[in-house]
């Protein structure tokens, strides 16, 4: 006979069987909703991906375009003005005043001989077998005697901690920002002295390029000064660029480069 | 006489299953390359033999008594406090507000817990203590998978040892939870009569709980992440 305790019994084991049935449906919903965040997540970070490699492509197509248009600017501004000259002063000998003669020639042969000597820096400034032959701290070294030669300028060079491999190209993009802004100073601060300290962290690298020069108001930049060049790059090496000036007090140009991804992908490589 | 055959092969199976459990445990032991909240997993098995075997033999010598209650309570607790600790190390990125609600939980059911210990009459004490660790666990798993949801999506969920160890958990907690409650309801007498659901229904949590907690241990050593 069926009593009301069995009838109990079932609708209990009724319940149990529901209940279970409800908290497998419960896993299955878990599942399937993770799943198709999980899909949303990874197609998120592709697209970030795709549109970061695209920006870092564009970024160096118009690190190179603005390169192109520096170089073209120093050809014809510089090489091309004194070259200008020269072939003026010839065209305008005097046969008949031997000592004018003599002095435009030598004039010519100075400017002839600045523009090789122009030519000269701006083809090994170009050059990047510096770089692949004496690392990055090497070919900095050489720039700052190059520098020191005229005696125009006080330059020291300052390296902090434990310097830290890093890959030929990005101590090229590094070596060309440093290159940038020493330009810079040459041609625009007319300062007496120079100081580039590098100080190497376990994660960092920390780089600053300080004059003693006129300074400028910031905000009043003129355009293609490199500036924007030394700030792609500084991108491109996933790090931070920074400007400080006052005018009359010189300028101090602070780059951060993260250096660790690089120290464990050398890491893996020598484990692979 | 046929239903003591069929509990019999039952009981056979629990202990069956537990063993593959074990054995597979042991490929936990000193193993550097397993997800960290997966080392020592492999305690909770070496202690289940432990009191298993004194339960089973204090049982079969000397008879139920005291000593095997307590031992009986003392394995609830462990069962509880092991599984808590775990679910909370493997719940992914646990802001504090879900580390205090995990903690404050495991704290009021111990609290509970040691209050049926000490005031209900012996036989009763680990069906209670069994319906509170259970419920607990049951919150726990709720709450890793609410976490699991509202975190970035970093692993793949089917091959993540601790996924699996807190759904075995959930089922086997969502099984026992119910299964207490009837025998405090209906009367343990009364299930007597009933001796094959019953055993079926005390062994088939056990079994579930084992069979999920292998298929952590075999994506433990080789886990892939997103």
């Amino acid at each position: 006979m069926f009593n009301q305790s069995d009838q109990g019994l079932v609708i209990f084991m009724v319940i149990c069987s529901v209940f279970m049935f409800l908290m497998i449906t419960f896993v299955a919903i878990i599942i399937y909703r993770y799943q198709q965040k999980q899909n949303a997540y990874f197609k998120g970070i592709e697209e970030i991906k795709v549109a970061h490699e695209n920006n870092m492509l564009q970024t160096k197509v118009e690190i190179q375009e603005q390169t192109f248009q520096n170089i073209s600017q120093e050809i014809h501004d510089n090489i091309g003005q004194k070259l200008t000259l020269a072939k003026l002063q010839l065209n305008t000998l005097s046969y008949t005043d031997l000592e004018s003669c003599q002095s435009q020639v030598a004039q010519a042969i100075k400017g002839i001989s600045e523009s090789i000597e122009d030519l000269s820096d701006l083809s090994r400034s170009m050059n990047s077998e510096i770089i692949h032959n004496n690392g990055f701290l090497g070919a900095l070294e050489f720039e700052v005697n190059q520098l020191n030669k005229p005696g125009m300028y006080n330059m020291r060079l300052r390296v902090t901690g434990n310097s830290i491999y890093m890959d030929a190209q990005k101590e090229l993009m590094l070596f060309r920002i440093v290159q940038e802004s020493l330009h810079n100073v040459v041609k625009h601060a007319e300062a007496t002295q120079i100081y580039i300290d590098i100080h190497f962290t376990s994660t960092h690298l920390e780089l600053v390029v300080a004059d003693n020069g006129k300074g400028f108001r910031q905000g009043m930049l003129q355009p293609g000064n490199g500036l924007g060049n030394m700030k792609k790059r500084a991108t491109l090496l996933n790090g931070s660029f920074d400007i400080q000036s006052t005018p009359g007090k010189g300028t101090t140009i602070t780059i951060q480069i993260p250096i660790y991804e690089q120290y464990e992908e050398l890491l893996q490589s020598n484990i692979g | 006489m046929e239903d003591k055959l069929i509990v019999f092969g039952l009981l056979f199976l629990e202990v069956f299953i537990f063993f593959i459990s074990f054995l597979f445990s042991l490929k936990l032991v000193k193993n550097k390359n397993i997800v960290p909240y997966m080392k020592g997993f492999y305690w909770y098995h070496f202690v289940g033999i432990v009191i298993g075997v004194i339960g089973v033999s204090e049982l079969l010598w000397i008879g139920k008594n005291s000593f095997f209650v307590l031992l009986n309570n003392l394995s609830i607790f462990f069962h509880y406090t092991f599984l808590c600790n775990f679910i909370k190390k493997a719940t992914p990125n646990k802001s504090n507000p879900v580390l205090y609600t995990l903690i404050g939980v495991y704290i009021i059911g111990s609290v509970v817990m040691l209050g049926f210990y000490l005031n209900f009459d012996i036989t009763n004490q680990a069906n209670f203590a069994f319906s509170i660790a259970h419920f607990i666990l049951f919150l726990y798993c709720v709450i890793y998978y609410l976490q699991l949801l509202n975190n970035i999506p970093q692993v793949i969920l089917l091959k993540e040892p601790a996924f699996w160890v807190v759904t075995g958990v959930l089922f086997s907690s969502s099984l026992t939870i119910p299964i207490t409650f009837a025998g405090n309801y209906f009367g343990f007498k009364y299930l007597s009569n009933y001796l094959f659901l019953v055993s079926l229904l005390t062994v088939l949590p056990y079994i579930i709980l084992h069979l999920f907690l292998i298929k952590a241990i075999l994506c433990s050593t080789n886990p892939i992440r997103a």
